[in-house]
């Protein structure tokens, strides 16, 4: 399973400022066993980018292709595929985290044996077992973020998209679903993910995509990107990167 | 068919949405409990309210004052029972004093005798005069401001009645006056109709309007929660990333919603089943229809035929749902909505309207008269089946056109498409069938009550409010898109002659729709009836000749022009090519009419309005050909011209014809070459 994403271009309409790209002519691929991760502050084009691979947004240009699926012609086939965990996306308050997953579970088709087998597994990676029974609406905000998690990789998609995926999480569950991106990345799934944090970006990405104003600057390793940008950090290249970006759309 | 999976992913979000509404216990225990309690509230509680409130006012003693001298009435009226009579030592004459006592509770009511009212009744009583107008007349005196003073002065009018009665037997036997009354008629009934099968008229009455009063309060909830709300929470997001086909995830949603409304329904039935064995004995026997029966089979088959109609509503407030992207939205849509449904309602229930074929094909009211027929226990093996199966074909197509909303990126996250890539792009389906359906529904419901109201005038509105107005607003408030070329109100091509000829086409027309008319009246019912009612609620007659041109000539080739070769047109172009353009417009321009026997001669109008749309590039000759057609229809009916002869029709073919061979002419396209 590998993703491609080529030339891929949003744009929305506003009455105020007319027609502009939420994300434009981004384009980068991701390997299979690999963690892309898409570096960039808020507004920057993160989350647009990962909609419209994720089939919720329609792409005004270019387009994604999932396993050679594109998406924006087969985006049913694309589904099956992939799991998205979106920042703004909710969980059903009145069901038990248990009878939300078995519902997801059986959308993607998934038989009863597995399915069970699979939220076992989820239930004590991500380490939530004990509110397995418990309604959601009773569940802090790091397990239902977990609840989350594991709802998006429920039927177990070989391409695994997360929005801000530590967004609520304390040190200790961050650290936990850190080592489940890490175990899946060892089977082979591709994982593409977003996030504003430079130590989570340091900590998973093999290689980082740094997207501002909806464009994308630099692809590369963390070292990659500290030599090209001359700095010794990832912060200080990534402030570099926008910085730059910045003053040549004023200077525009 | 539908597939075995299918199916079971609909049952698997609608057993879902049901676990999750059913776990709603705030919301749906005061709903449960308010549908059951709405029979014996109906059944017993009110008309015990109505009864005792009777009761008490024939019960009451009333106060009663005599101002003046009454004479042999006021003496008569002081042995009545139920009067108390006061003495407010006033003086006769101060009016205002006797008003006074009367507003400051004093007294019930006062009878007021004018100056020798006595002495005149004693002339009256003792002539043998019978004629009313020399019996002369006391005032009743009361405040509607008092509920006890109200019912007095009802009350006392009955008194007055009979007492004047009384009077006048006495003076006809004072008089040995005979009276030879008519001869009474005995009655005797053969065979009484055994009526413990049908609802009581109370039942029949109510029952219906109740039960779709509930089946919308259980279907709005869920419809807002499960779709606006689901979009508000986040929870649709994750759903439309899952593979499951939107179409089977909205009806899945239907059925949810189609459950809880039906729930609420079976335990409205069931409160008012057990409340009939509850009904206060003296309810049953009163001369007034407060009789709460209702047999079981009754209640049986009430519950069965309640299914299409709830499924009708989940249907349609899911998928207004479906377009609105808050909750507070999706309530401003139900309120319209209500407002719409108020009319068949209105309708359905006033008892007076049966099924019948044309009816039975309108979704929800066809329902809804079914229902009341059932009440009444009427019958009909083939039109109760076929509103069932329209039904379900509304609430199949519904699903099929809505599903799609679902995952609209600006209902969902609020992001919008350029005005101008949205218009090349053309993707206008959705919003079409909106506006064709609510078109079709106001068309229904709100413009023949218009026309039936306000006559010419109702035309006049119809075409302002109902045919000009949604697709106005549609096209510049919501998609807004360019006007210019949307109404293509620019010059012609081939210029102003261009209208001309589109002008002079109309004979043309008239004649073809004429023979097209008249060709199928040979399998169609004579329409002549018809064209008879309409021309009496019009007035075709008696209108003055400027009105009828302006409301059925000027108005419809404006603003029907503008709806259906402006904004239709518009929306269709881009994806449609010519022949299937012309087709699409001119059919739906034909379905409008709302008439299947005229559906032939306008779709074909609309054809050919519609191609002359496409090779002029812009809409004034359609308006131009559109007046005169219909001009000639009034002129014709207005000179009662209803066969005319075959000159008059060769004349008008030859004219057409050159007025049609001058318009292609006028517009052929111009070689590149």
């Amino acid at each position: 399973m590998s993703l491609k994403v080529q030339g891929v271009g949003k744009r929305f309409y506003d009455k105020g400022r007319g027609e502009f790209y939420g994300c434009k002519d981004i384009s980068f691929a991701v390997e299979p066993g690999e963690v892309f991760g898409l570096l960039g502050p808020n507004g920057a084009g993160k989350t647009t980018t990962l909609r419209v691979v994720s089939t919720i947004y329609a792409p005004t240009e270019g387009t994604a292709f999932i396993n050679e699926i594109d998406v924006s012609k087969d985006p049913q086939g694309a589904r099956r595929h992939l799991g998205f965990l979106s920042s703004t996306s909710g969980l059903y308050e009145r069901l038990t985290a248990r009878e939300i997953l078995q519902y997801f579970g059986r959308l993607c088709d998934m038989k009863e044996e597995l399915l069970n087998q699979r939220i076992d597994m989820l239930l004590e990676a991500l380490d939530f077992k004990q509110y397995a029974d418990t309604r959601v609406a009773k569940l802090s905000q790091g397990t239902r973020q977990k609840v989350s998690i594991a709802r998006s990789i429920i039927h177990d998609p070989l391409l695994i998209i997360l929005d801000e995926p530590s967004t609520g999480l304390d040190v200790l569950a961050a650290s936990a679903m850190h080592e489940f991106v890490r175990q899946e990345r060892q089977l082979g799934k591709c994982i593409l993910l977003s996030t504003h944090t430079m130590s989570e970006a340091e900590k998973l990405c093999d290689r980082i995509g740094v997207i501002s104003e909806g464009r994308l600057l630099a692809v590369g390793t963390v070292e990659e990107l500290k030599e090209l940008t001359g700095k010794a950090n990832l912060e200080e290249a990534f402030v570099k990167l926008v910085r730059k970006s910045e003053s040549l759309t004023n200077a525009q | 068919m539908l597939s075995r999976e299918a199916l079971e992913k609909i049952l698997l979000v609608a057993s879902k949405e049901l676990v999750d509404m059913c776990r709603d216990f705030k919301a749906l225990i005061p709903a449960v409990l308010l549908a059951f309690l709405l029979g014996p509230l109906v059944s017993c509680l009110a008309p015990q309210l109505i009864v005792s409130q009777v009761k008490e006012a024939a019960l009451n003693v009333t106060s009663v004052a005599f101002q003046g001298d009454g004479g042999a009435l006021f003496t008569k009226l002081s042995s009545n029972k139920g009067l108390k009579v006061v003495n407010l030592n006033l003086p006769p004459g101060d009016k205002q004093a006797w008003l006074s006592a009367l507003e400051k509770g004093k007294v019930d009511v006062i009878l007021s005798a004018p100056p020798n009212f006595a002495q005149k009744l004693s002339e009256y009583l003792n002539s043998k005069s019978t004629k009313d107008d020399q019996c002369p007349n006391v005032e009743v005196l009361y405040t509607g401001r008092i509920p006890s003073s109200s019912y007095a002065g009802m009350r006392m009018l009955s008194v007055l009645t009979a007492t004047r009665e009384e009077l006048l037997k006495e003076k006809l036997v004072l008089h040995k006056v005979v009276v030879n009354a008519p001869p009474i008629v005995r009655v005797k009934v053969l065979s009484p109709p055994d009526d413990s099968q049908i609802a009581s008229p109370f039942i029949a009455r109510t029952l219906a309007a109740l039960l779709v009063f509930v089946a919308f309060l259980g279907a709005i909830y869920p419809a807002l929660d499960l779709l606006t709300g689901e979009r508000e929470r986040g929870t649709l997001e994750s759903i439309v990333i899952t593979p499951i086909s939107r179409r089977r995830l909205f009806a899945g949603k239907v059925l949810a919603v189609t459950a809880i409304s039906y729930l609420l329904v079976l335990c409205t039935l069931l409160g008012f089943y057990v409340a009939q064995f509850y009904q206060p004995p003296l309810l049953q026997i009163l001369p007034f229809p407060l009789h709460a029966r209702l047999p079981l089979s009754c209640a049986l088959i009430s519950a069965v035929l309640m299914l299409p109609l709830c499924l009708t509503l989940a249907v349609t407030l899911l998928s207004l749902a479906g377009l609105a992207r808050t909750v507070q939205q999706a309530q401003g849509y139900f309120t319209a909505l209500m407002f719409v449904a108020m009319m068949p309602l209105g309708i359905g229930v006033s008892g007076d309207i049966h099924l019948s074929l044309p009816l039975a094909v309108v979704p929800f009211l066809g329902c809804l008269i079914m229902m009341n027929d059932i009440l009444e226990a009427r019958w009909d093996a083939f039109l109760m089946p076929l509103t069932c199966l329209i039904s379900l074909a509304y609430a199949w197509l519904l699903t099929m056109s809505a599903a799609p909303t679902m995952e609209r990126e600006d209902l969902m996250f609020g992001v919008e498409e350029s005005p101008e890539r949205r218009w090349s792009s053309g993707r206008f389906g959705r919003e079409l069938f909106l506006l064709c359906s609510s078109i079709f529904l106001l068309m229904f419901y709100l413009s023949q009550s218009m026309v039936v109201t306000h006559h010419v005038w109702g035309l006049i509105l119809t075409q302002v409010f109902v045919v000009f107005a949604p697709g106005f607003f549609l096209v510049y408030f919501w998609l807004k898109l360019p006007l210019k070329s949307v109404f293509a109100l620019s010059k012609p091509r081939g210029g102003f002659l261009t209208c001309l000829s589109a002008l002079l086409t109309a004979p043309l027309t008239f004649t073809v729709a004429v023979l097209l008319a008249s060709a199928q009246a040979q399998f169609l019912p004579n329409t002549k009836a018809l064209e008879k009612i309409m021309e009496q609620v019009l007035g075709l007659s008696s209108e003055p000749l400027w009105l009828l041109i302006i409301a059925i000539a000027l108005a419809p080739a404006i603003f029907e022009e503008l709806l259906f070769r402006g904004v239709i047109y518009s929306l269709l172009s881009k994806r449609l090519p010519s022949v299937k353009l012309i087709v699409a417009v001119g059919t739906l321009f034909g379905l409008f009419h709302l008439s299947v026997m005229r559906f032939l001669p306008t779709a074909s109008l609309g054809c050919l309005i519609t191609f002359m749309r496409l090779r002029s590039a812009s809409i004034l000759p359609c308006m131009f050909l559109h007046a005169g057609h219909n001009g000639l229809a009034v002129l014709l009916t207005r000179l009662h011209i209803s066969e005319p002869s075959a000159e008059l029709i060769f004349a008008a073919a030859l004219v057409g014809s050159l007025g049609f061979l001058s318009f292609l002419y006028l517009t052929k396209p111009v070689s590149k070459g």
